[in-house]
């Protein structure tokens, strides 16, 4: 068993999520002494993004662990909570416009977004599987409310609905996961479980590990575990949408691959035709379901499920550039995705009457700018070159064929295919359509300005100059190998 | 130091830049600066013609430098005798289109422009790239300015035309690329570490069964760009309903990337599979090409379909002449691909002409045209016997050399192929003669006006190149032969054992006339 101390250096390893807690704290307090003030709440959220940010990546990153191995400091946890980081600030950056025009702009916004990414720097920093669930649990506990968040909305409210019931039910296949894994190996820590290699009972390994990757899998929404997805992703907010859609999929696909990896290495290869297949028929549904939609938001959420699929792939191939390529792509979609939501955000108007495509129509004319991005962001989510989308998918696809992935690389092509015509139905409304009614938007503030610009630039130099960045993704994932 | 190759590349984005920074009402303004960026990048490649060296076989110019080297990806370009004449052409029809739709564009000028100069940085790239990765960067890059160009400018059915456009050959593409990444693994799998420099992947050494697929998937892709017979039904949509400049380019250009392709990746890449399977491509390009595409273009009543349909069929000509794989062959299919650029160009910018003159593209709308408009008529006649293959015009040179080529391979083909060049005569004529002679039977032609100093400015320098490849085209020849010659040793040494049926050693023929 391991010996249970704690020393003073523990909590400095946990400065990051320490501050995002008391942070989370502080908003509250500031909504009830700063009422008027919006600007200074917005601004207050983003400064703790940022602390945090900058405290996290200042720390050391040999895998250190704190708490008795409760959690681990080290590249590849940092990687993926940089992302969650960026994610969260940018999403505070969108998020008071969104909500003051619709009035609902309360201090509550900003703290759910802190408590969620606590919860996910412990699913990515957590050695413990219930490390992992409490960050979870915490997370989905969050976004719960964060998806009802307008709560005199019926599509709010059902939304919300569905992600509980479905989401605790997730919870519980993980949490009986767990319980199975503990059953098998008399502890829960993935250092042990790793250090002991064979379980002492072969049949709760397998259904704990079966019970554990069907609580993921509801998670990052492969098929069939998909389905509470797109009412989800179309009913809350979508700021909120945009951060569910990119943060919380690559907390639970780390998670996923930490556990998988480091925890369970010797299995990766046992269970690689159940992941070719899961992959397989996420992409391929996904993307032949997007095809029908008129609505953009869903349009959005089952291109996420399609790319949920192409991830998968790394997952399937197995091996340390297989999850390199996942950590990178995670990155791109994080900028291409939050990007494609703030111009839905922004086009959609107060009573969320223009998400179809005809109301794109002709918005090039007007707003040639906005609408540029967009395109970028619609060809990237393509996976055209020159953008994130064609990098990561370039690294993730070269891998698996590496690996003799072929027929799943073709399919995976295919699939990139049919999404350019859905993807590109945005770029023929705003460009190639009349404008059909003369709408005046008001301009777009200056924190929203900022995220966008971020996100275009980041989708464009992860595009032309990736190699840093590959590098670094590279030297993330040794960690849990 | 930026290289003359860059400058290539560079120039056009400059224009962009130039192009963004001026305000929206400065129409003039804005095509001064995009044809003249255009017309400077024409002036660089003139000059990198005269410093072409006639001889070595190998790349010229080569530029490099790192991009991406955890990937093994670099910046290399080079040009050699294959794609000298295409970039050259490229680099003419450009500010000739620009300048041909003077008046044709209403609304979005700068967005027009934009992707006009766009679309130059990418063809150029293409035929420039000597790394496979970056070869596909612009190959796909390009795609986006041509799919605005087609849906935003173009006809009544633009969306549908471009939709159809960018599906076709991003499925093409797309194999492609799962034969990239293959050929990526390889290339790690034999050198040790992956690369996509293309001399590099020229050494790899790949079994027969792995040429097989991957000559498939890079086949597939460029028989949609070229187009071939069964994978050419987006070509007449996006030529029909694209503007002028975006079906002169389509036309003159784009399609000769299919060829370039084949040329720079098929055969080199996977010479024993081109050997082996060089029969079956043949037999596509003589019965799905050449004389499909002309049967076809017989029976159109709109000119733009009609020449599209021509395209099919002249395309088919340079397949032929690519996979009979002997240096007449070989050495014509190239021409050919100039040729057709220059006498297609050619001939869409007539079209578009009279278009705006009289919104109609239909042959029974016109009759008679040749008393109202004479020196149209004539220039459309000279444009029109070239793309026939008359003696003493360019047209004649590719189809000749080509044809000569395929005798030497197999008597039948040839015997079918030759009938294209006969039934070009009867669709091509049948066509002038509806729309130039005869009477004036539409009330509406009779107040045409004839070309305007702009637009002869336009058709003017392609029927003085089109008269001097047919007298002389010596000059073109003796550059393209150095690299056909290495082209064909390459895969005649790498083929297998499978022997080609005329060795590569056979002097050129340079059929000068007059």
């Amino acid at each position: 068993m391991i010996d249970f101390q704690i020393v003073p250096a523990d909590f400095y390893l946990l400065l990051p999520e320490m501050v995002l807690s008391v942070g989370a704290m502080l908003l509250l307090f500031l909504e009830l002494f700063l009422k008027g003030n919006k600007t200074v709440q917005q601004w207050t959220a983003f400064a703790i993004f940022v602390v945090a940010l900058s405290l996290l990546l200042s720390q050391e990153s040999s895998g250190a662990t704190g708490f008795g191995m409760m959690v681990r400091s080290d590249l590849f946890g940092q990687f993926i909570s940089a992302v969650v980081l960026i994610g969260g600030g940018l999403t505070v950056l969108l998020g008071k416009e969104y909500l003051v025009s619709r009035e609902w702009h309360r201090g509550e916004y900003y703290s759910l977004l802190l408590f969620a990414s606590v919860g996910m720097l412990f699913m990515v920093r957590g050695l413990d599987l219930l490390v992992i669930f409490l960050g979870l649990e915490l997370l989905s506990i969050s976004l719960y409310i964060l998806v009802g968040y307008f709560r005199d909305r019926l599509f709010s409210n059902e939304a919300a609905l569905k992600y509980l019931l479905l989401g605790a039910f997730a919870s519980g296949f993980l949490l009986y996961g767990i319980a199975y894994t503990y059953g098998s190996y008399g502890t829960t820590n993935l250092n042990e479980i790793r250090t002991m290699g064979s379980p002492e009972s072969m049949t709760f390994h397998w259904i704990g590990l079966s019970l554990i990757l069907v609580g993921f899998s509801f998670k990052v929404a492969l098929v069939p575990f998909h389905m509470w997805l797109p009412d989800v992703y179309q009913g809350a907010p979508t700021p909120v949408t945009g951060f569910m859609a990119t943060t919380t999929k690559a907390a639970a696909f780390a998670a996923m691959l930490r556990i998988l990896f480091y925890g369970f290495p010797a299995d990766i290869a046992e269970w690689m035709p159940l992941f070719w297949f899961l992959s397989a028929v996420t992409m391929t549904v996904g993307n032949v379901i997007a095809l029908q939609q008129s609505n953009l938001k869903r349009m959005l959420a089952y291109s996420a499920i399609a790319h949920a699929g192409y991830l998968m792939i790394g997952v399937t191939v197995g091996t340390e550039t297989g999850a390199a390529g996942m950590l990178f792509y995670l990155l791109g979609y994080l900028f291409m995705n939050i990007g494609a939501f703030a111009v839905v955000q922004y086009f959609e108007g107060k009573d969320e009457t223009r998400l179809d495509f005809e109301s794109y129509a002709g918005l090039a004319k007007k707003h040639p700018l906005i609408s540029l991005a967009m395109t970028l962001f619609m060809f990237a989510l393509a996976g055209f070159p020159l953008t994130v989308g064609f990098t990561g998918k370039f690294y993730i696809f070269t891998t698996a064929i590496n690996q003799g992935f072929v027929w799943l690389i073709v399919i995976a092509v295919l699939n990139s295919l049919i999404s350019v015509y859905y993807y590109l139905r945005v770029v023929i409304y705003m460009y190639m359509k009349p404008l059909e009614e003369e709408i005046e938007f008001s301009p777009m503030e200056l924190p929203a300005k900022v995220a966008l610009t971020v996100c275009v630039y980041a989708v464009l130099h992860l595009g032309v100059l990736p190699g840093n960045f590959i590098t670094l993704a590279r030297e993330a994932v040794s960690a849990i190998f | 130091m930026i290289g003359i190759l860059s400058l290539h590349i560079i120039l056009p984005m400059l224009g962009i830049l130039a192009l963004i920074f001026i305000p929206d009402k400065e129409k003039s303004l804005m095509k001064v600066v995009a044809i003249g960026f255009t017309l400077a990048t024409f002036v660089v490649s003139v000059v990198m013609l005269a410093k072409f060296e006639i001889g070595p076989s190998d790349m010229q110019f080569v530029e490099y430098a790192e991009w991406i080297p955890q990937w093994g990806i670099s910046y290399k370009i080079g040009v050699d005798g294959i794609s000298l004449f295409l970039i050259l052409i490229t680099t003419l029809l450009t500010p000739l289109s620009l300048l041909s739709s003077w008046n044709s564009i209403n609304e979005g000028h700068k967005g027009f422009l934009v992707s006009m100069l766009a679309l130059e940085v990418g063809i150029i790239g293409v035929f420039l790239s000597m790394d496979l990765f970056l070869f596909y960067v612009f190959w796909e890059v390009m795609l986006i300015p041509m799919y605005f160009i087609i849906g935003i400018w173009g006809g009544e059915k633009r969306i549908y035309a471009a939709v159809k456009f960018i599906i076709y050959t991003m499925f093409g593409s797309l194999l492609m690329l799962v034969a990239i990444f293959w050929l990526y693994y390889l290339s790690s799998e034999q050198f040790g570490s992956p690369t996509t420099d293309l001399l590099m992947l020229y050494k790899l050494e790949l079994p027969y069964n792995t040429q097989f697929w991957l000559f498939l998937a890079f086949t597939l892709s460029f028989a949609i760009k070229i187009p071939l017979f069964p994978f050419h039904t987006w070509l007449p949509d996006a030529h029909v309903e694209a503007p002028t400049a975006g079906s002169v380019i389509l036309a003159g250009v784009l399609l000769k990337m299919g060829g370039y392709g084949l040329l720079r990746y098929c055969l080199p890449l996977f010479p024993e599979a081109t050997v082996r399977l060089a029969p079956y491509l043949i037999s596509l390009a003589v019965f799905g090409g050449i004389i499909y595409g002309a049967l076809v273009a017989m029976v159109q009543p709109d000119m733009k379909k009609l020449i599209a349909y021509s395209s099919v069929s002249h395309m088919g000509f340079v397949v032929l002449g690519i996979f009979v794989l002997n240096q007449q062959g070989l050495q014509g299919a190239v021409i050919q691909m100039v040729n057709h650029g220059l006498s297609t160009g050619a001939l869409f910018l007539l079209v578009g002409f009279i278009y705006e003159r009289r919104h109609s593209r239909l042959i029974s709308e016109y009759g008679g045209i040749a008393k109202i408009m004479p020196f149209y008529a004539a220039t459309f006649l000279i444009v029109v016997l070239s793309s026939l293959g008359l003696p003493g015009l360019n047209g004649f040179v590719g189809e000749f050399l080509i044809l000569v080529g395929s005798f030497k391979y197999s008597i039948f083909f040839t015997t079918f192929a030759a009938t294209g060049v006969i039934l070009a005569a009867v669709y091509l004529l049948w066509m002038y003669q509806r729309v130039m002679f005869g009477k004036v039977t539409n009330e509406k032609n009779s107040g045409l006006s004839d070309l305007s100093l702009r637009e002869k400015w336009v058709i003017v320098p392609l029927i003085v190149l089109i008269v001097f490849i047919g007298i002389y085209p010596k000059p073109i020849l003796d550059r393209i032969e150095p690299s056909v010659t290495n082209l064909l040793n390459v895969v005649q040494a790498n083929s297998n054992g499978e022997k080609l049926k005329i060795s590569p050693d056979v002097t050129p023929v340079s059929p000068e006339r007059n």
